[in-house]
């Protein structure tokens, strides 16, 4: 095999190399009497992937210019100036492809109106190379050097990241070439860089009348010819082609104090920054002002950390900050919550400004960003908040290809599933119900499609993660465990993008991009659908299911409108449906239905003012037809309307947040309705559930010094359920406090309560999309609960590691489990059925996280158990006689390693590992006759456990191709799931064999390796 | 719904499998006891007493125990041992009205039930039969007379007329291995009666219909049977459930089918509707029904429904007679060989004998 490519390979060479000698005799005979100039060599190397920007100093496009070369002047002349490699290009013709001159005999040239010069050439034999563009020539004579450097760098920004617009720019491509313009004077013969501030004042003063550049090019050419290289005079008329407020000083106001105005750099990233110059032995001291890259806001509490002192500061309520450093070398990390990380270096000579715009997005492979992520950690009172972006999302392997929302959470440590393709998740201890699934703010009853095979969340919409699984902000609530925020992106506001994915067994499309001229509306839409009908069909004939069907669909939409830098409105909507069905007689569907609107002020005094109202429904309909006289729909719902506010505003160290939080809720417990007209079915229908749930609440974050700070909030939870009048109140607490004893080492303690009024009424294992909701009544109080954490999070900067160590104790009543064979469907009488029981959950969760280098991800282990007591004691019918049984979710031990190995920039190897305790079941110990059959007696609940659970999932990805000829980029992904193929237990269930014996048998779902291959097509 | 989504979920996979899985088993729950009780006042009454058996075949044989069915006024009705665990009580003549419960005094502890309020039963109003290609259905229309009786319970009784496959033409004489025609075929032992019961009871909730509840299939037997070789007769016994017996039934099926499973309930032991009044902790598995009942009973001409089939006849070496006819086998009538040739055929001895194959020739009864 490699004796063929090697072969292959040389055969392609000999067959391409004629090509260039081909296309040099082309240009010399096309050249004609200017043949002498183009027998430059033809450009070296092209630069073969897809970028933004251009490597040419203004723009591809050649233009004429005169040249003065190798002791001779060229007019009219196409030229262009390769700008990253600081080569000058010719053509004969537009036709032609262009030959590079020699910088040893290019002195000067004109181009766009602009006089440029070679140094070197010149006799300035120790000038950097490169051909500078003279500004203003006299006896300090102004020179500019702009250099193109490429770049790669995803989440950057048209613009200001790149140091100019280009027209073309493509969002989705990360490579880039960044405009550096430096400045340049001579003194005393030699030259010298100054600052962009200096340039700017010496170009304001009036020319002088000794032009040294100009007679150095005289003296080259021997003539004053060179003046007649361009119409125009070489003087301060260049300056009007810099960019419009190039020269722009930071406002005096917004600096403590005076600072040396030759010392300013500009605040973009992946570049030295330079501030200040000499070198001053003592401390210096850089100042500026943090702002919001999409919205221009100020950002106050910025942690701005310095990697090498470990000094740390804090932006103020005007996003402005000052930090002391030492002269040199230094990386300045910034760090904010809900924004990109960024780490910049700076080298220092004097006190300067460094401004800094924090965009929103999170790049995790970017290095010492995660020193900085890591020191907000320290920074910040809240525990148990994971984030994770879609960039680690897709990487991470999981069945048929798609990026998983759903199964990225689930490998956070703290977060179980009772099984492989279950829905619903549970978070320490907690029931699934007891989190609170919010996608741009509306609540997702069901998170997942086909029974938890895939989650409901497109990840072409997805922009990021959040999950709070003990520190959960005032302004959420409802439910015991977990809030889990899913945001969707806003759409691009430079122009139209979308991507095509195609996957074993789902596709899914997206688009995005501005609305009108003006781009301050964008939208964003997305589609999603599955073809597994297919699998269904090459099942035998003579099965059950040749004949079913199953799919599900799903639509997101969302319209971002920016008023201004202060006002924005979002609108979002999201569809799902889910349907599957058997030989025609049953069937089942559901469907999710979300809109939502959004106002939000943030002011650039750091006051925030939010609001946004909604409306969710989720519904599900059986279908039961297989007898004509007896087939009915049986449909339940549950609507809700929401309206929430937030205003939040600083107040000396204190950050006040206040508002309110008000749903209310409309549920359908049951409807059975006759289906077709031969059916006598009698429809009946559950009286519908109807209450409000109004939350007012109060949150303080104070940071009483640099080491302490506290975080207190109050939740006045009510909840008025109003079918049959019942009224419950209750205060939430919230506090959380962190003390930091090293800037790497902090300590962090927590304390929460929390009260839910919504049940999921299941008495499954596995959420099944066709279980319903409860709210609470006269008859089932509102589940009730605290949790008490403990924390210490170390972090090693230099290896950027963060260690971490959370303590959990939770304890919980009015939680709901089930009478053995307790009847949920259309029980007008549900509450006998449910026996309500004490919970407690505790466990000790330790996590090692790495988000530099080319080896990324995180390892944690975890032990935590899950238990449930009666409240009141039935006789022997009482669970566990009394005592504490294992929840169905209670797994003590639990391993999760997720690792992303960028081998080169385009590939990159992930890895997935996941080991828990098997989950608690019921099992029959032995049977009895009754009713002439053999029927099963079983252990005390939850007794036993199935084998334990271990998972490999290994990925090779191949992000966007850079190809510059492309239209389009693709990215691909092949995998496999369950590498080991190990015959990992979904449930257990019992049956009698032939001989009369009682069998139990373990059902694997992933019982093998699951290969898998994703297309991603991006436009 | 549970099940369908069970395994839909292992199908689509298409990379399921099942193996086996072994628990250790506790040592004592051979001991609970075990009561199976049918009340049916104005009907037949029963109790069965027995124990829990192990996985590994571990049984205590059933035991003995004191049955009293009592009244609210305080009538009694003792359980009269019949055979081993299973007591009859004769209730033919108990108040129908009243409430009652059952009391078993077993190993020196006793065990009640709650005073029950008996549910009415529904009238029958029809047995209906349809057929479709393969089976014959037999469908119940009731019409309840009040909504106690939302559940109920159905069972039935068979009886039909039935022939051997065959008349026996031929004879075989083991003395000189010969084979003989017979002149006149014996007739006698080619039409029979059978008698069958329904193994247990299927179960109607009624709840999702008015008061007629119309042609509810509850019973087939497949167009080949020989039900329909001739007149079939079937007797539907209807019982009325309580809503806790009805549950206590569906939930027993349910942990009975498959357990265990992510979309299927969390198993666990369905309580009785006994309790042991001296020791609250002892558990007691089983339950007690106390009903009213009714029947009916409808009769059937199979032969619209027959679809014929045979049994096949063996060809064997004359050498080989006697070994076949000590194996049961008997030489039944004459096939052709495929040369142009008549040989005996020969088959088991219930092609030709309907009481060898488990009929009667007397027309049984129905049972009260």
């Amino acid at each position: 095999m490699v004796k063929r490519f090697i072969i292959f390979a040389a055969l392609l060479l000999l067959a391409l190399a004629p090509l260039k000698a081909q296309d040099q005799i082309s240009y010399q005979k096309q050249a004609g009497a200017l043949s002498t100039l183009y027998r430059g060599a033809l450009p070296s190397e092209l630069y073969p992937y897809k970028y933004n920007g251009t490597y040419f100093l203004e723009s591809p496009t050649f233009v004429k210019g005169n040249l003065f070369y190798n002791g001779k002047y060229y007019y009219d002349i196409l030229l262009n100036l390769d700008a990253a490699k600081q080569e000058l290009l010719v053509k004969g013709n537009e036709n032609l492809a262009p030959v590079v001159l020699s910088g040893k005999m290019v002195n000067f040239f004109t181009m766009n109106g602009k006089f440029y010069v070679n140094l070197n050439a010149i006799g300035f034999p120790d000038a950097p190379k490169g051909y500078y563009q003279l500004m203003r020539d006299g006896e300090k004579p102004i020179l500019s050097l702009v250099e193109k450097k490429y770049k790669s760098q995803a989440g950057y920004h048209n613009g200001q990241d790149i140091g100019y617009d280009d027209p073309y720019y493509d969002r989705d491509v990360p490579d880039y070439f960044l405009r550096k313009e430096t400045f340049y004077t001579l003194k005393n013969g030699n030259i010298a860089r100054i600052s962009r501030l200096a340039a700017k004042r010496e170009l304001k003063k009036e020319a002088d009348h000794i032009p040294l550049i100009t007679s150095l090019m005289q003296k080259w050419t021997g003539s004053s010819q060179a003046a007649t290289l361009n119409d125009s005079p070489i003087a301060s008329s260049f300056i009007t082609v810099l960019p419009e407020n190039f020269f722009e000083e930071i406002p005096e106001q917004e600096v403590d104090e005076p600072l040396d105005e030759e010392s300013i750099s500009s605040s973009y990233r992946n570049k030295v920054y330079v501030i200040g110059s000499g070198n001053s032995s003592t401390s210096v001291r850089v100042s500026g002002v943090v702002t919001d890259m999409e919205t221009g806001e100020t950002i106050p509490g910025v942690v701005i950390f310095d990697s090498n002192t470990r000094t740390h500061t804090e932006s103020d309520a005007k996003g402005r900050y000052s930090i002391t450093l030492r002269p040199g070398d230094n990386v300045l990390n910034f760090s904010y919550e809900g924004k990109e990380d960024l780490a910049l270096k700076v080298e220092l000579h004097s006190n300067g400004v460094l401004n800094v715009e924090l965009p929103d997005r999170i790049n995790l492979l970017e290095s010492a960003i995660v020193s900085a992520q890591s020191i907000a950690n320290h920074r910040t009172a809240s525990m148990g908040h994971d984030m994770v972006n879609i960039r680690t999302i897709v990487k991470i392997p999981s069945a048929f290809g798609e990026g998983d929302i759903l199964k990225a959470v689930l490998s956070l440590p703290g977060v179980k599933s009772v099984g492989e393709a279950s829905g619903g998740f549970n978070v320490r201890g907690g029931s699934p119900d007891q989190n609170l699934v919010l996608f741009n703010g509306n609540t997702i009853y069901n998170p997942s499609h086909m029974f938890g095979i895939f989650s409901s969340f497109n990840p072409d919409i997805v922009e990021n993660v959040e999950l709070y699984k003990s520190s959960i902000p005032a302004q959420y609530g409802g439910r015991l465990s977990s809030v889990l925020c899913v945001e969707s992106k806003r759409g691009n506001t430079d122009k139209l993008h979308g991507s095509l994915s195609i996957g074993l067994l789902t596709s899914r499309f997206h688009l995005d991009g501005p609305i009108g001229k003006s781009k301050k509306t964008t939208f964003i839409a997305g589609a999603r659908t599955t073809y597994s009908d297919w699998i269904l069909k090459r099942l035998p004939a003579n099965s059950y299911y040749n004949s079913g069907s199953a799919g599900f669909s799903d639509y997101n939409l969302g319209i971002t409108h920016r008023i201004n830098n202060e006002h924005t409105i979002r609108l979002n909507g999201y569809m799902a449906t889910d349907r599957f069905s058997f030989s025609q007689d049953t069937s089942f569907r559901y469907s999710s239905f979300n809109v939502s609107a959004e106002y939000k002020y943030r002011g650039a005094d750091g006051k925030v003012f939010q609001i946004n109202t909604g409306y969710d429904q989720y519904k599900n309909i059986t279908g039961i037809h297989a007898w004509t006289y007896g087939a009915y729909d049986l449909e339940t719902s549950i609507k809700q309307v929401f309206l929430r506010s937030l205003y939040a505003f600083p107040v000396a160290n204190h950050y006040i947040s206040t508002g309110l939080d008000m749903v209310g809720y409309g549920l359908n417990p049951g409807q059975m309705s006759p289906f077709g007209l031969n059916s006598r079915v009698v429809d009946q229908k559950l009286k519908d559930e109807m209450a409000v749930e109004p939350v007012l609440f109060v949150s303080d974050k104070w940071d009483i010094n640099e080491k302490l700070s506290v975080d207190g909030a109050l939740r006045l939870s009510s909840f008025l359920y109003l079918s049959t009048p019942k009224f419950y109140a209750g205060p939430e607490f919230r506090l959380s406090a962190r003390y930091t004893l090293l800037d790497n080492l902090s300590f962090k303690g927590g304390f929460n309560t929390m009260r839910q009024n919504i049940h999921l009424i299941s008495n499954t294992a596995g959420v099944s999309p066709m279980d319903t909701w409860k709210l609470s009544d006269k008859n089932i109080a509102p589940t009730t609960g605290w949790q008490a954490t403990g924390g210490v999070y170390w972090t090693e900067l230099h290896t950027g590691l963060d260690f971490s160590l959370e303590a959990y104790w939770k304890s919980m009543k009015n939680c709901l489990d089930y009478r053995p064979g307790a009847q949920l469907v259309m029980n007008p009488n549900l509450s006998k059925d449910l026996l309500p029981v004490f919970g407690k959950a505790y466990g000790v969760e330790a996590q090692v996280k790495k988000v530099t280098g080319d080896i990324t991800g995180w390892v944690s282990y975890c032990y935590s158990r899950s238990k449930f007591k009666e409240m009141e004691y039935r006789g022997f019918e009482t669970l566990a006689h009394g005592n504490w049984y294992n929840a169905p979710f209670d797994k003590p031990h639990e391993f999760k390693l997720v690792a992303n190995w960028a081998i080169t920039h385009r590939y990159s190897v992930s890895a997935n590992i996941d080991y828990s305790t098997g989950r608690p079941i019921t099992v029959p110990v032995g049977q009895y006759i009754i009713g002439q059959q053999y029927h099963y007696a079983y252990t005390q609940r939850n007794s036993y456990r199935i084998p334990d659970y271990f998972r490999m999932d290994l990925a090779f990805n191949v992000d966007p191709g850079h190809y510059l000829k492309a239209v389009t980029h693709s990215s691909f992904t092949i995998g496999v799931y369950n590498v080991t193929g190990r015959k990992n237990p979904y449930s257990v269930f019992f049956k009698t064999t032939a001989s009369g014996r009682v069998q139990g048998y373990l059902l694997s779902v992933f019982a093998t390796q699951i290969p898998y291959v994703s297309f991603n097509l991006l436009f | 719904m549970k099940k369908h989504l069970y395994i839909i979920t292992s199908l689509l996979l298409a990379a399921s499998c099942v193996y086996p899985f072994d628990v250790e088993l506790p040592s004592d729950i051979e001991q609970t006891l075990v009561v199976d009780g049918v009340i049916v006042l104005g009907g037949n009454s029963y109790v069965n007493i027995s124990n829990v058996r192990t996985f590994d075949g571990r049984y205590t044989a059933p035991p003995s125990a004191d049955i009293l069915l009592e009244e609210e006024n305080g009538a009694t009705y003792p359980g009269v041992l019949q055979f081993p665990g299973y007591y009859r009580l004769f209730t033919e003549d108990a108040n129908q009205d009243s409430r009652y419960r059952l009391i078993v005094v077993y190993k020196d502890k006793t065990y009640a039930t709650d005073w029950t309020e008996l549910a009415n039963v529904p009238t029958i109003d029809r047995i209906g039969f349809s057929a479709d290609d393969t089976d014959v259905h037999v469908s119940l229309s009731v019409n309840r007379t009040d909504a106690r009786s939302q559940y109920l319970s159905v069972s039935f009784q068979e009886i039909w007329h039935f022939h051997a496959t065959y008349l026996q033409e031929l004879g075989y004489n083991p003395k000189d291995n010969s084979v003989y025609f017979i002149p006149t075929p014996d007739r006698s032992r080619y039409w029979c009666w059978q008698k069958s019961n329904s193994s247990g009871n299927t179960i109607l909730n009624c709840s999702g219909f008015g008061n007629i509840v119309e042609d509810w299939p509850f019973a087939k037997f497949s167009r080949s049977s020989n039900r329909n070789h001739g007149e079939y007769y079937i007797k539907v016994n209807l019982r009325s459930m309580s809503r806790d017996e009805y549950r206590y039934w569906k939930n027993l099926n349910d942990n009975s089918a498959i357990g265990g499973n992510l979309f299927s309930p969390e198993p666990g032991d369905v309580p009785s509707n006994l309790r042991c009044i001296t020791d609250e902790s002892t558990a007691v598995y089983g339950y007690v029904s106390f009903s009213k009942a009714c029947s009916a009973i409808a009769s059937l001409d199979g032969r619209y429904y027959i679809q014929k089939s045979s049994e096949g006849l063996y060809q064997f070496d004359p050498e080989e007679y006697r070994q076949f006819y000590e194996m049961g086998y008997e030489p039944v009538r004459q096939l052709g060989d495929g040369m142009g040739n008549l040989v005996p055929g020969w088959g088991q001895r219930r092609c030709f004998d309907c009481v060898a194959a488990g009929g009667k020739l007397e027309k049984p009864e129905f049972d009260r």
